[in-house]
């Protein structure tokens, strides 16, 4: 599975990366530090399937990142690549937002291995149903 | 397990005051948010982390109480409901960007220590920069996420938490903002290491330890810390404080 991790935090990064492997996914991972490395990484990788990204980032934020990944999705009639955002606050209203950026996923940090697993294998069938 | 039984590690700032009867058990901070903090921080580093039960020892804040070595602060705004309040993590910066390279991976031989000049002033190189970065993110997710949640569950009180900054500071030059009065210091120790642990381990195995104090203003503190509505947070408080003295300051 070959997966992009955007976040500007390279220890988080590192410990989703960690996260995938705990829950048994054999990954590849691509890494960019804010929104617009992350559209810049999703050009030149082709595709992915799936995204993990932070809310918070400098620069284009993940709620910008994800409006403009779907974007490109519609205007290019791509498939939709789940994705699975983090925060560390989970309110309902940052999921309220979240969702209506088309997150499918709205994780709360530091995301256990078990709960990235529950959300993936969720995610993936809902993904490849659709 | 009462504090005498802990053994506190040199660079621990607050140690057990001698003869204080245990009149309380402060269950909000041993119970629920040091060990959801130690189940964070060993999630992000990938590493065992515990909390020490028995550890915590607390008493009014004086910033000389932390000597002359070097401390990694993390500058919080507590919002309790219509209420925003100062607060701040402190611990040993030595151990901060320890953290910080584990969090990273970098491995031990790429570690850097903290120097202190010719005058005198703390001077990171930039590996310890990245290293505080690392860390700054450890105090994001720690104080603003699981802190907070844990927090405003026990209290069922609306309560956030902003990371402000996360500064590299000499304890005898602290930032402007922990030089006044009214604060408090509530220290819990965490036990860590980087191999893994064996099954059976309990926190007292741990190879390294650690303090971590939380520092608030004493209202916040009452206000905060225990679960109880028959008036008894204040008495409770003024006891909490007398657990603790400055290893740094005689007859503190």
């Amino acid at each position: 599975m070959r997966v992009l991790v955007v976040d500007d935090s390279k220890m988080m990064r590192l410990m989703h990366a960690r996260s995938l492997r705990q829950a048994g996914y054999q990954v590849e991972v691509l890494e960019a530090g804010d929104g617009a490395e992350g559209l810049r990484a999703l050009d030149s990788a082709g595709t992915v399937d799936l995204i993990i990204c932070d809310w918070n980032m400098p620069g284009m934020d993940g709620l910008e990142f994800v409006r403009a990944v779907r974007s490109r999705q519609r205007e290019k009639n791509l498939p939709q690549i789940p994705i699975l955002m983090v925060t560390s606050q989970g309110t309902q209203e940052q999921l309220a937002r979240a969702r209506e950026a088309g997150v499918d996923t709205l994780l709360v940090k530091p995301v256990t291995a078990e709960a990235l697993a529950v959300s993936l294998e969720m995610l993936l069938k809902t993904s490849a149903r659709g | 397990m009462g504090p005498a039984a802990v053994d506190f590690p040199p660079d621990a700032p607050l140690i057990p005051r001698p003869g204080v009867p245990e009149l309380y058990r402060p269950v909000v901070l041993e119970h629920y948010l040091f060990p959801s903090v130690a189940e964070a921080v060993g999630l992000l580093l990938g590493v065992p982390v515990g909390f020490i039960p028995g550890s915590v020892v607390a008493a009014r804040w004086t910033a000389a109480g932390l000597g002359s070595g070097g401390w990694a602060v993390a500058r919080l705004t507590v919002n309790l409901g219509q209420e925003k309040l100062p607060a701040f993590l402190v611990q040993p910066l030595e151990v901060a960007l320890e953290w910080g390279a584990i969090g990273l991976r970098r491995p031990p031989a790429g570690r850097e220590s903290p120097r202190l000049s010719r005058t005198g002033r703390l001077e990171l190189s930039d590996v310890n920069r990245q290293d505080l970065m690392a860390y700054a993110e450890i105090c994001n997710v720690v104080a603003c996420g699981v802190l907070a949640r844990s927090w405003e569950e026990q209290l069922d009180r609306s309560l956030f938490v902003l990371l402000e900054e996360v500064v590299g500071a000499e304890g005898t030059n602290l930032p402007e903002a922990l030089r006044g009065d009214g604060f408090v210091a509530i220290q819990g120790l965490f036990g860590y290491q980087e191999r893994p642990a064996p099954p059976k381990a309990g926190p007292a195995d741990y190879e390294r330890r650690t303090p971590w104090l939380v520092v608030m203003p004493e209202g916040l503190a009452a206000n905060a810390i225990w679960r109880t509505t028959d008036g008894s947070a204040r008495e409770k408080t003024r006891w909490l404080l007398q657990t603790g003295r400055w290893r740094q300051l005689p007859g503190s």
